[in-house]
């Protein structure tokens, strides 16, 4: 069959030939058999896509990754004209410059209380997540990460206390990072650290941080100097938690880079598991088995938007 | 418009196009996150010029195209599938073991959809799976309609002949 017949069948296929067209197509069809069958052909491949794409469905997972994006509303990028950003750029110099000189002529000598910290924390950039069984969990049986990571240690919980702290989940970190709570980096997705830069920008030129968004949860968050941008090829692992056999959270993040990965757990404020990859380690289907008494705890994150993944608990 | 409203209309349709254009599910796991993700970024400034469905497989496109290219075409591993979260959920693109033996029209049309070209399949795909219109093929694919007609009558011709009809 040559192309333009070939063109002709498959427009004839989509309804898209004009009555003229079509009217010489079915004349034609009437006479010639073979032209006939590769119709029914053609007919026969194309209700088999349209089969086949009726029975893909995508995994369970993946509404338990994109939960975070589903609840949260992506932050306005403010329209302002370059006139007016401009500006408003000269305001804030001559606004800074008249605020340093004034703060200069009443403080002549450096006051070592007033010093500026070298690390900032925010309170309100985390979000928090509820540790519960996921509706759609599957059964173990077919759980769809494999190996199993029982926890090396875990704090005593005391009964008595009111309220579990929360269940931290960071990482991925970047290689040789410092185990200790205080030193462990988290890493922010690409929008909340334009926010947070956005923030910076503003405690830097008086404005302020923006204030919480109302209903938020409160959070807590150290926030250290970000690792820089990770390229994008570095291989993915996954992470599950399970929960007497229930899967509650699944999650897949990108190493920072091809030879590391570095996921921590905490509960209770104490250091649970430490996954440190090394670059022959394969963590995919990584498991961490967390006992009953957690369900119900606070799961905080940070998700790692660059890449889409996600930190996530089921929400019940 | 709501960014849940958005996924939960185009899950389905953004995971078949980016399992479509991947080598394997992870790959169109990690692909779809990806996408929602810059839909979620870019749905505060989509101001209805075109289609919402059109603007999502553009995106979409815009991301998976070229994917095979940058990461090299592989079948699924199959041993480190054991572990892969994923892989353990029913397969719909059958690998190369199951492809020999596949007798059945659908595992056949998956194996020849897999082998056709990606400016190929992606037409096939929008038209016959997603049931997108000529017009809107153009749009998304940033092509005259033109050529789209031309592109998927040669896609089927090959797809036909891969299936062996």
């Amino acid at each position: 069959m040559n192309d333009l017949l070939s063109e002709l069948l498959s427009r004839y296929l989509d309804d898209d030939l004009t009555a003229a067209e079509r009217s010489d197509f079915e004349r034609r069809l009437e006479v010639d058999p073979e032209l006939r069958a590769e119709v029914e052909a053609a007919r026969q491949l194309q209700s088999a896509v349209a089969r086949l794409a009726g029975e893909m469905e995508p995994p369970i997972a993946l509404d338990a990754v994109m939960e975070p994006m589903r609840r949260s509303a992506p932050a306005r990028e403010r329209r302002v004209r370059p006139v007016y950003r401009w500006l408003g750029a000269a305001a804030a110099v001559v606004l800074g410059v008249t605020v340093a000189t004034e703060v200069a002529r009443r403080n002549p000598r450096p006051d070592p209380d007033r010093a500026v910290p070298a690390r900032v924390v925010h309170q309100d950039e985390e979000e928090i997540f509820q540790l519960a069984p996921l509706p759609s969990a599957v059964p173990s049986e077919n759980r769809p990460f494999g190996a199993t990571d029982r926890l090396r240690e875990e704090p005593p919980h005391s009964p008595e206390a009111p309220e579990p702290a929360p269940l931290e989940i960071m990482g991925p970190l970047p290689s040789g990072d410092v185990t200790t709570e205080s030193d462990a980096a988290l890493r922010e997705p690409a929008h909340k650290e334009k926010a947070a830069a956005r923030k910076r920008q503003g405690a830097d030129d008086g404005t302020g941080p923006a204030p919480r968004a109302a209903g938020r949860p409160a959070g807590r968050v150290q926030e250290n100097e970000q690792p820089a941008r990770q390229k994008r090829a570095a291989p993915a692992h996954s992470v599950a938690i399970v929960v007497d056999g229930v899967h509650v959270w699944a999650g897949w993040s990108r190493c920072p880079a091809e030879d590391s990965v570095s996921i921590r757990i905490r509960v209770r404020g104490g250091l649970v598991v430490d996954i440190t990859a090394d670059p022959d380690a394969d963590h995919r289907g990584r498991e961490l088995c967390l006992p009953s008494d957690l369900v119900g705890s606070r799961v905080t994150g940070v998700p790692d938007g660059e890449h889409g993944a996600a930190i996530v608990a089921g929400s019940q | 418009m709501v960014f849940d409203e958005v996924y939960e209309r185009f899950r389905r349709p953004i995971w078949r196009l980016a399992r479509r254009l991947t080598a394997n599910d992870e790959e169109a796991f990690d692909a779809t996150q990806e996408i929602f993700l810059r839909i979620w970024r870019g749905l505060s400034g989509f101001r209805g010029e075109a289609k919402l469905s059109t603007w999502v497989f553009q995106v979409a496109w815009n991301y998976l195209r070229g994917h095979h290219r940058r990461r090299g075409r592989q079948p699924a591993d199959l041993g480190a599938a054991a572990d892969d979260a994923v892989l353990r959920m029913p397969d719909p693109a059958p690998g190369p073991e199951r492809r020999a033996v596949a007798s059945d029209l659908l595992d056949r049309v998956t194996a020849a959809m897999d082998d056709l070209p990606e400016h190929y399949r992606v037409v096939v795909w929008l038209r016959d799976a997603e049931d997108l219109s000529y017009a809107e093929i153009a749009e998304v694919l940033d092509l005259p309609i033109g050529t789209v007609r031309s592109r998927l009558a040669r896609a089927r011709s090959a797809l036909k002949e891969a299936v062996d009809m």
